[in-house]
């Protein structure tokens, strides 16, 4: 029998990790400095409480992971988490509606055809308990700074829920490329647009006049799904080299319906599978194998070596995809460099000094 | 080129065969008496099966072609929509009609009404109940998967039916027709493509000219009786398992009672004992879901149940000496297989034919058979050795029909036999009653042996 992965799941490979591992710790230091707490939820839910909101779309309910439990012997059915904000805000009533601002970096499972990935990373932020313009300012702001962290100069779309309305043939040339300010709205205003319609463009003015202000580009565009599952008012998303990498918007009737009482909220999700394929090479650390008869003295030079910052790995026989070989031979260690074929031999000092010029 | 053929046995035989025979195809012996399940007409070879298993058996490649119920496509279809399955054409007979249906004691009376509450759903169409469960996006639901007949569970036991009818059943209300069903000639997608099936499909019409009328209404019946809220309610099995139940019964001095109007469920000559007839399969289940306080099942199917739900609040009280059969684990003869320890490796690939899919799964990990797969059926599982399968987890009673199929008894898992079960919850309840009428049986019982 040959072993292999189920499909539509990857493994992630050293080099993935380190992308992955990286775009975590980028997310997780600039939402921590916009004052957003970390929480993480199971891996497993109710499917009640993804039916029960009423908000996501029977396709997207049709893709969802789920079975029994070992104790699903009441019929109540589990499910593999398929998407990230439903769960935190099932959290934040649960523990009696005690944050505002929470961020997670977690997978989702669902269904694809074919070779498509089934178990996808998503960095996701929510803000919980404003209804005020800016929380979405803050949240296009939050992002808009991960990415450019992440070295990514992001185009950022803004549009609203009831501008659906829009999408037929007299509305939709209106928008053309998109407006680029809160003129375009004003002009919008200036037509007979249906109520709803007049309605969101209304709600996304404050939003748009504050990222004016802020000097931010951005367009605003007809909505770009059809079933807006929970959002209720202005969504954004954000794309890099024409590639959607993430997007959100206000959802204010979520908390409610699951029992929360009035509460406001929005939030946003990055994809970490587009950031990872768009990102370039990471540089990597640099590597030190170390060989020699000597077992201890190789255990002693290896520690000393990660103790300055290095890696230092022991050559124990097997493949390592190292740019250093180091070999121990008493008081003396010799240094060659895979690539180049530069050596160096003396003290671990003088190592040092080798690997550091040939960096400069 | 030869072409395979799945058949059904039941409702669909006598159609089937009418269609066949008509197109001018010779099958001596497929009917209603029948024990065999191979037919040769070439080019054709014939296999028959339950009219359930035969879309899984044409969508996997097993088959060709294949005559069912549209119903069970549907199902199929609708929980693995990219299944390698296509319906050529209807063939006008063995109509039915899958409806949605409730009854006054339920308080619903409309799609609305299911909205906003929690609905049990019963149905033997479990992947069809819950795509519709999605699609109405209702709220909070549970699907009851049965082997038996959804009919008889509204009003006590759920709040509506999925199932499939041919006749207006005088009690149910009809909230929404699904679809109409009746047999159709499917075939294999990849066949379809690739394959000449014409020496078979050209032969084949639609049994009738007319398409019968609908059945379903969606009248109002008058409301029926509740059951009185302090009865143990008790069910008892169907099938070959309902004689000697109600023989036992009987020689308790229990006998059936006036009948709920309204309702399948009719009263026992034993203090607030009610019962209903269900499928001894659904009974732990509906037991561990308090729909009912005890039943008459198999220690099979308990098994079946708590390898799936060790917590399950189902609890053995006493076991009949009735029903019994051997759960064996049985190969074709034609395999050098002869015990459990041989078993390992004995396959580059295991597909293990069960009705008893956990216990299966159980034998399959407990002999590291590797690789392997459950394939689950529901009901004449012998048929599927050797083309179809390779180990077969089922009741023998004598050996006969496995000897018969040419194939041979290589494990015996355990003994099973007809036992009475209880919620855990009603023993707190309804304790004393229930010791009362444990004690009964248990006398009775005793009176056989």
């Amino acid at each position: 029998m040959k072993a292999r992965r189920c499909r539509g799941y990857r493994d992630l490979l050293p080099q993935n990790i380190a992308s992955l591992r990286h775009i975590e710790e980028v997310f997780r230091s600039s939402c921590q400095r916009w004052g957003y707490e970390e929480v993480k939820t199971p891996a497993l839910e109710y499917l009640h409480l993804f039916t029960s909101v009423g908000t996501l779309s029977p396709d997207m309910l049709s893709m969802v992971y789920s079975f029994l439990d070992w104790d699903g012997w009441s019929g109540e059915r589990v499910v593999l988490r398929p998407e990230g904000t439903i769960p935190i805000a099932r959290l934040f009533v649960e523990e009696g509606k005690r944050f505002s601002r929470l961020f997670y970096v977690e997978n989702m499972f669902r269904f694809e055809e074919g070779e498509e990935p089934r178990e996808i990373w998503q960095c996701g932020v929510e803000l919980l308990g404003s209804d005020r313009s800016e929380s979405l300012v803050e949240l296009i702001l939050l992002g808009r700074e991960i990415l450019w962290r992440l070295g990514f100069e992001p185009s950022i779309s803004l549009s609203h829920t009831d501008l659906e309305v829009l999408k037929d043939k007299e509305f939709a040339p209106l928008f053309g490329e998109g407006g680029r300010s809160h003129g375009f709205l004003a002009n919008l205003t200036s037509l007979s647009l249906p109520d709803r319609a007049v309605r969101g463009v209304d709600e996304l003015k404050d939003v748009s006049l504050l990222l004016d202000e802020l000097e931010l580009s951005y367009s605003i565009d007809l909505p770009w799904v059809e079933n807006f599952e929970y959002y209720t008012g202005g969504i954004f998303r954000f794309s890099v080299r024409g590639r959607r990498v993430g997007g959100g918007g206000r959802y204010d009737h979520l908390i409610p319906l699951l029992g929360g009482g009035e509460v406001p909220a929005c939030g946003f999700a990055l994809y970490v599978d587009p950031l990872v394929s768009e990102m370039k090479v990471l540089p990597e650390d640099k590597k030190i194998l170390i060989s020699g008869k000597d077992k201890k003295s190789c255990f002693e030079v290896a520690t000393r070596l990660r103790d300055k910052g290095y890696t230092a790995i022991l050559d124990l026989g097997v493949t390592c995809p190292v740019e250093w070989e180091m070999e121990v031979e008493e008081n003396l260690l010799h240094l060659v460099n895979r690539k180049t074929t530069k050596k160096v031999s003396g003290s671990l000092d003088d190592i040092v000094s080798g690997i550091e010029d040939s960096s400069t | 080129m030869e072409l395979r053929i799945a058949l059904p046995k039941g409702r669909l035989l006598a159609g089937a065969a009418e269609v066949i025979r008509r197109g001018g195809i010779r099958i001596e012996g497929y009917d209603d008496h029948s024990r065999s399940y191979r037919f040769c007409s070439p080019p054709f070879q014939f296999k028959v099966f339950r009219e359930k298993d035969i879309p899984i058996q044409v969508a996997i490649g097993s088959y060709d072609l294949g005559i069912c119920g549209r119903q069970w496509a549907l199902e199929l279809l609708s929980r693995f929509p990219k299944s390698n399955l296509v319906s050529l054409r209807s063939l006008n007979f063995g109509w039915e009609e899958i409806c949605l249906a409730t009854c006054p004691g339920t308080g619903i009376s409309s799609l609305e009404d299911l909205k906003g509450r929690k609905i049990r759903i019963a149905t033997e169409y479990p992947y069809l109940a819950e795509s519709l469960a999605l699609r109405m996006r209702l709220r909070e639901f549970t699907i009851y998967p049965l082997w038996g007949n959804a009919l008889v569970y509204p009003p006590e036991n759920a709040e509506v039916a999925l199932t499939s009818i041919s006749e207006n059943p005088c009690h149910l209300f009809g909230l929404f027709s699904l679809a109409r069903a009746e047999a159709v000639l499917i075939a294999n997608q990849k066949s379809w493509q690739e394959k000449d099936l014409s020496p078979f499909t050209s032969l084949i019409s639609p049994l009738r000219e007319e398409v019968p009328p609908p059945v379903f209404q969606n009248r109002m019946p008058d409301i029926g009786e509740k059951l009185p809220s302090d009865a143990i309610r008790f069910a008892l099995p169907d099938g070959h398992q309902g004689e000697p139940t109600f023989e036992l019964l009987s020689r308790a001095g229990i006998h059936k009672g006036k009948k709920l109007r309204g309702s399948f469920y009719f009263g026992l000559t034993f203090p607030e004992l009610w019962a209903k007839v269900i499928r001894p399969q659904d009974m732990p289940l509906q037991v561990a879901q308090e729909n009912f306080d005890l039943a008459v099942t198999g220690e099979d199917w308990l098994w079946e149940h708590k390898l799936c739900f060790p917590s399950s609040p189902v609890r053995k009280l006493l076991s009949f000496p009735i029903g019994r059969v051997n759960i064996c684990a049985v190969v074709s003869q034609e395999v050098t297989v002869n015990s459990q320890a041989s078993l390992r490796g004995a396959f580059s690939e295991f597909r293990v034919i069960s009705e008893y899919v956990n216990i299966a799964d159980w034998y399959a990990r407990r002999n590291h058979l590797s690789p392997y797969r459950v394939i689950p059926t529901f009901g004449a599982s012998e048929s599927f050795l050797s083309e179809d399968g390779d180990l077969l987890i089922e009741n023998v009673q004598t050996g006969a029909t496995i000897r018969q199929q040419n194939l041979k008894v290589i494990d015996t898992l355990f003994s099973s036999s007809a036992c009475l079960i209880a919620n855990e919850e009603s023993l707190n309840m309804k304790g004393k009653r229930i010791s009362h009428l444990v004690d009964t049986l248990k006398q009775a019982s005793e009176q056989e042996i």
